[in-house]
C-alpha cells in the first residue's frame, strides 16, 4: 500500500495527543540518563510533565474525534481526565526530593498508560494502557524501595482478568471498537441476560485490580511520596473506561442487568472503602484507604443509565475528589506545623466530605437528585450511607489536626516546590467545586 | 428605604467577620473579640430595622433577593423573610451577640471559637431566610458543621463523644432531609419555566403528584426524612442523646447556642418545609409527634429535677420546653401554632439569660454543682435577682416571656388533645419544681463555707443579662409583639393542613 494512502486511512491527528508524545519522549530521555544521576532524571521528567501539561491546556475540542487511527477518542472527558492526570503527576514528581528522581521515569510510564486508558476507543488501546499503567506503578514502587512481589502478582492477575473480559466483550459485540461492540451487544436480543454483566464485571474487576493493586498498603514510610498520584489518577481511569464502554446506553433487554453490576460494585467499594478507612489512625493512610470509596461513589452513578445526569455528576465528583485528595495528601506530608497548612487541609477535607459549598458537594447533590428522579432508591441509599461514612472519615483527622495531636508516622523529606503546587491544586479544586470552572461540560 | 441586598448583607457579614477574625494574629485577643462583636452586632441592628418595616399581614415573602445561581442544577440564590422567619432571625442575631459576650472568658483558642460562632450565626441566619431548598440545605449544613467543631474542639473527652454523636445523628438527619427535598424538587412546577424547582413555597406538580407523590406511603416517607433532619436539632426524644453531654463538657456559650439558636432551626424546618409541603403526612404523624412532645415535656422536667449540675439541669429544662412547643405545633390549631412560635422566641431569650448567668457562676467558682452553692443573694445580689428572674420565666410565671406562649399552646391542645395538654402542664409543674430547687440551693441560705467572697456583677455580665431581662419582661407584658407577627403565617399554615 502506498504510504500516503496509509496515512490518509489512519488519521493520526498528532496535534491532539502531543501531550502523550511529550510524556513518552521525556520518559525515554530520562531513562537514558545514568541512574546514578537522579537529579538530572528528576529534572528531565519534571520538565517533560510541565511541557505536556502546557500542551494539554485549552483550547479543547468541542466534539469528539478519533486519533491514532481508530484507537484513541479525544473528547471533553478524556481531555479533562488528561489534564488532571498530568497535574497529579507533575505535583507528585515536584514533591519528590531531587535525590529520589530515579523513580520518576517509571511514573511517566504509568502516566502514559493511564492517558491511553482514558482515551481508549478500542480494545487494543485499552489493554495497552492497562499494561503500561500497571507496569509503571510497580516499577515506581520498586524504584522507591518498596517490596512489590505481592503487588506484582495482583497487577498481573488484574491484567489477565481485564484481557479476558475485554476479549469477551468485543467478541460478543463483534468488534474491537468499544462503541461498535456496545452497539453489537445491544443488537443481540437472544444473548442471556447475565452474559453482559458477567463480562463487564470481569473487565472492570481486572482493570481495578491492575490499577489499584499498587495502592496496597505495606506500611512503607514512602507512601507520602507516591500517595498523591496513586490515590487519584487510577481512579479517574476507572471511571472513564466504563463510560466509554456504556454511555450512551441503549435500553435493550440484553443490557437490562448492567445497572445491577454498577450497583453491586459501586456499593461494595463505596461503603466498604469508607468503612475500611475508618479503621486507619494515620491520616495519610486513612485518605489512601478512602480513595476506593470515592471510586465506588463514582460507579454508583452508573446505576442510572437514562437520563445520564448521574454518571455525569459522578464523573465530575470524582474529578474534583481526586484533585482535592491529592492536595490533602501532599499538604499532610509536610512536617512543619502551620496555620496555612491546616487551613488548606481543612478546606480539602471538608470538600472531600461533601460539605457545601466546597469541592464535591455539587456533583453529589446532582447525583442524588438524578438517582431519585430515576427511582433508584437502593443506589440513593448507598450513596447516602457512603456520604455519611465519608463525613466521619474525613472530619476525624481534622479534629486531630487542629488539636495538635496528629499521629502521622514520620515520612521522608519532601520538596517545598510540591507544597506550592499543592496549593495551586487545591485552588483549582475549590474553584471547580464552586462552579467557577465549568466542570459539568468537562465531565459530559 | 431598604436596600435590595439587605438580607445578603445580614447573612454574609458574620462570614466576613469570621474571615477577619481568622486572619488576625492569635495574640491580639482584644481585637479578635471586638471584630467578632461588631460583626455580630451589625446584623442584629439591621434585622431589628427590618422587623419594624415588615408587614405581618402580607403572606408573601418580603425583602426578596432572587438571582440565578447554578442553572444547570436548578439552584437559585433566593432569599426572603416573612412573619415566621424574621422574628427567629432577630432572636438568633441578638442571642449570638450575647453568646459572644458570654464567651469573653474563653481564652484557649479564642480566635477559632469566635470565628466558628460567627460561621454558625451565618449558617442559621441563611437557613432561616433561604427560599430555595438547595440554598437552605447549604446553610443548614454550614451551621451543623460549625456546631460540630465548637463541641469537639472546646469540649473535654466527654465533649468529643458528644461531638461524635452529634456528627453522626445530625448528618444522618441532614442527608435524610436532603433526599426528601430532592425528591420533592422533582415533583414541583416552576411558575414561569414549568420545570422542576426548589423555590419555596413548593408548588407540587399535579401530574407527577398523581403518579408518584400521590401515594400516601411516599409522602409519609418524605415527611419522615424532613422530620429526622429537624428532629435531631429540636431535639426529639430519643434523638437528644448528644445534648446532656454537650452541656456538661463545653464552655456554656456552646450549649447556649445549641439550645437557643440551633434548636430553632429544627422547628423552622418543620414549619417551613414539613407542614406546608406535606400536610396530609403531617396530620398522619400528628398523634405520634404529640406523644413525643408530651414525653419530652415530662421526661425533660424529671431529668432536670434529678441532676446537680446546673448546666445539665438547664439542658433538660430546655428539652422539656421544646417538647411543649412540639405539642403546640402538632395541635395544628392557630392557638397552638402561634403559641409555639412565641414559645420559640421566648425560650431563646430566657435560656440565653440562664446560660449567661450560669456562665457567670462557673467563672467565679469553677463548678455548677447546685448543692455546693448558696447565699448568692448575699454575695452577689444583682446576679441573684437576674438569675431568679430567668428561672421564674423558665417555669412559666405569668408576666414573663414563656407564659403567653405556654398558655396558648395548652389552650390549643386542650381543645383537641386534652391528654397532651395535661402532659404539657405536668412539664411546666416540673419546671416550677426544678427552678425553685435551683433558687433555694443557689440564691438563698448561707454561703457555703468553702466559697469565700463572690465577686459582684461585672459590666460585661450586666450588658448581657440586663437587656435580656428587659426583653423577657417586655415579651411577657406585651406578647403581641411576636404573636401579631406570626399570626398570619400560622393561620395560613392551619388552612393548608386543613385544621
Amino acid at each position: 500500500m502506498d504510504p500516503a494512502t496509509l496515512l490518509d486511512a489512519l488519521p493520526l491527528h498528532l496535534s491532539s495527543w502531543r501531550a502523550e508524545l511529550v510524556v513518552a519522549v521525556a520518559a525515554l530521555l530520562a531513562l537514558l540518563v545514568d541512574q546514578e544521576r537522579p537529579r538530572t532524571r528528576w529534572l528531565v521528567c519534571l520538565a517533560g510533565l510541565a511541557v505536556a501539561l502546557g500542551l494539554a491546556l485549552p483550547p479543547w475540542p468541542a466534539d469528539a474525534m478519533r486519533a491514532l487511527g481508530p484507537h484513541l477518542l479525544i473528547d471533553p472527558l478524556s481531555v479533562a481526565a488528561r489534564l488532571v492526570v498530568l497535574l497529579l503527576a507533575l505535583v507528585t514528581v515536584a514533591h519528590w526530593p531531587a535525590g529520589r528522581g530515579s523513580a520518576a521515569p517509571f511514573l511517566l510510564v504509568a502516566v502514559l498508560g493511564l492517558l491511553v486508558m482514558v482515551e481508549a476507543a478500542t480494545l487494543t488501546a485499552l489493554l495497552l494502557g492497562c499494561a503500561l499503567a500497571g507496569l509503571g506503578a510497580v516499577l515506581v514502587r520498586r524504584s522507591l524501595g518498596d517490596r512489590v512481589a505481592a503487588v506484582q502478582g495482583l497487577v498481573t492477575l488484574g491484567f489477565a482478568l481485564a484481557a479476558f473480559g475485554g476479549v469477551f466483550w468485543c467478541g460478543l459485540g463483534g468488534s474491537v471498537d468499544l462503541a461498535a461492540a456496545r452497539g453489537g451487544l445491544a443488537a443481540r436480543p437472544l444473548l442471556p441476560a447475565l452474559a453482559v454483566p458477567l463480562v463487564l464485571g470481569l473487565l472492570v474487576l481486572g482493570l481495578a485490580l491492575a490499577c489499584l493493586a499498587p495502592l496496597r498498603r505495606d506500611g512503607s514510610r514512602l507512601q507520602a511520596l507516591w500517595g498523591p498520584w496513586f490515590a487519584g489518577a487510577p481512579l479517574l481511569a476507572l471511571v472513564a473506561v466504563p463510560s466509554r464502554l456504556l454511555l450512551p446506553m441503549p435500553q435493550v433487554p440484553t443490557l437490562a442487568a448492567v445497572p445491577a453490576v454498577w450497583l453491586a460494585l459501586g456499593g461494595l467499594l463505596a461503603v466498604g472503602g469508607f468503612t475500611a478507612a475508618l479503621g486507619q489512625t494515620d491520616p495519610r493512610q486513612r485518605l489512601l484507604a478512602a480513595a476506593p470509596g470515592q471510586l465506588g461513589l463514582g460507579w454508583l452513578g452508573f446505576a442510572v443509565i437514562v437520563p445520564d445526569d448521574a454518571p455525569r455528576a459522578a464523573t465530575a465528583g470524582l474529578l474534583l475528589a481526586v484533585v482535592a485528595q491529592a492536595a490533602a495528601l501532599m499538604l499532610w506530608a509536610r512536617a512543619a506545623p502551620g496555620v496555612a497548612r491546616r487551613a488548606g487541609l481543612t478546606v480539602a477535607l471538608l470538600g472531600l466530605a461533601a460539605v457545601p459549598p466546597l469541592v464535591v458537594w455539587r456533583p453529589r447533590f446532582a447525583m442524588l437528585e438524578s438517582l431519585l428522579a430515576d427511582d433508584q432508591l437502593v443506589a440513593c441509599g448507598l450513596v447516602s450511607l457512603a456520604t455519611l461514612l465519608g463525613f466521619v472519615v474525613y472530619l476525624q483527622p481534622l479534629i486531630a489536626l487542629w488539636r495538635g495531636v496528629e499521629t502521622v508516622a514520620d515520612g521522608p523529606d519532601t520538596n517545598p516546590a510540591g507544597q506550592v503546587l499543592a496549593w495551586l491544586l487545591l485552588g483549582c479544586a475549590v474553584a471547580w467545586g464552586l462552579g467557577l470552572v465549568p466542570a459539568w461540560q468537562v465531565a459530559g | 428605604m431598604i436596600p435590595a441586598s439587605t438580607l445578603s448583607w445580614v447573612v454574609f457579614l458574620p462570614l466576613g467577620g469570621a474571615l477577619a477574625v481568622a486572619i488576625l494574629p492569635a495574640a491580639r485577643r482584644e481585637a479578635i473579640k471586638t471584630v467578632a462583636l461588631c460583626t455580630a452586632a451589625l446584623p442584629a441592628a439591621r434585622l431589628l430595622m427590618l422587623l419594624l418595616r415588615l408587614d405581618p399581614r402580607d403572606l408573601s415573602f418580603q425583602f426578596v433577593e432572587h438571582y440565578t445561581w447554578a442553572p444547570a442544577l436548578g439552584f437559585e440564590y433566593y432569599l426572603g423573610v416573612d412573619g415566621l422567619s424574621l422574628p427567629l432571625m432577630v432572636m438568633t442575631a441578638v442571642v449570638t451577640f450575647m453568646a459572644l459576650l458570654t464567651a469573653w472568658s474563653v481564652e484557649h483558642g479564642a480566635k477559632g471559637f469566635y470565628a466558628l460562632v460567627l460561621v454558625l450565626e451565618a449558617g442559621v441566619l441563611g437557613a432561616l431566610c433561604a427560599l430555595d431548598t438547595a440554598l437552605l440545605w447549604l446553610f443548614w449544613e454550614l451551621a451543623l458543621v460549625a456546631l460540630f467543631f465548637l463541641v469537639t474542639f472546646w469540649g473535654d473527652q466527654e465533649g468529643h463523644r458528644a461531638g461524635r454523636q452529634f456528627l453522626v445523628l445530625s448528618q444522618a438527619g441532614a442527608l435524610a432531609m436532603l433526599l426528601a427535598l430532592l425528591a420533592l424538587r422533582q415533583h414541583t412546577l416552576h411558575p414561569l419555566t414549568g420545570g422542576p424547582t426548589g423555590s419555596l413555597p413548593l408548588q407540587l406538580n399535579q401530574a407527577n403528584h398523581d403518579a408518584w407523590l400521590g401515594a400516601p406511603g411516599v409522602r409519609r416517607w418524605l415527611f419522615g426524612g424532613i422530620l429526622l433532619g429537624c428532629g435531631v436539632l429540636v431535639p426529639l426524644v430519643p434523638l437528644h442523646v448528644w445534648q446532656p453531654r454537650l452541656h456538661r463538657a463545653t464552655p456554656l456559650a456552646v450549649p447556649l447556642l445549641a439550645t437557643t439558636v440551633v434548636s430553632k432551626l429544627g422547628f423552622y424546618g418543620l414549619l417551613r418545609l414539613g407542614l406546608p409541603i406535606l400536610p396530609d403526612a403531617a396530620v398522619w404523624a400528628r398523634p405520634a409527634l404529640l406523644v413525643l412532645g408530651a414525653v419530652a415535656s415530662v421526661y425533660g422536667g424529671l431529668g432536670a429535677l434529678g441532676r446537680r449540675d446546673l448546666a445539665v439541669i438547664l439542658g433538660y429544662g430546655s428539652l422539656s420546653l421544646m417538647g411543649l412547643a412540639l405539642v403546640g405545633v402538632f395541635t395544628l390549631t392557630r392557638e397552638g401554632l402561634v403559641g409555639a412560635g412565641q414559645l420559640l422566641v421566648a425560650h431563646g431569650l430566657v435560656y440565653a439569660m440562664l446560660f449567661a448567668a450560669a456562665d457567670g457562676l462557673r467563672e467565679r467558682k469553677g463548678h455548677l454543682d447546685v448543692e455546693r452553692w448558696g447565699g448568692l443573694f448575699r454575695s452577689a445580689p444583682t446576679l441573684a435577682v437576674l438569675l431568679c428572674l430567668a428561672l421564674l420565666a423558665a417555669w412559666g410565671m405569668p408576666g414573663l416571656a414563656i407564659y403567653p406562649g405556654a398558655a396558648m399552646v395548652l389552650s390549643g391542645a386542650m381543645v383537641l388533645q386534652p391528654w397532651a395538654a395535661v402532659a404539657g402542664a405536668c412539664g411546666l409543674l416540673l419546671a416550677a419544681a426544678w427552678a425553685s430547687r435551683v433558687i433555694l440551693r443557689i440564691c438563698l441560705g448561707e454561703p457555703a463555707a468553702d466559697l469565700g467572697e463572690v465577686q459582684v456583677l461585672r459590666g460585661r455580665e450586666l450588658g448581657v443579662l440586663v437587656p435580656l431581662a428587659v426583653l423577657v419582661l417586655g415579651l411577657g407584658m406585651y406578647p403581641r409583639l411576636v404573636a401579631d407577627l406570626m399570626a398570619t403565617v400560622m393561620a395560613d399554615l392551619v388552612r393548608i393542613v386543613g385544621g
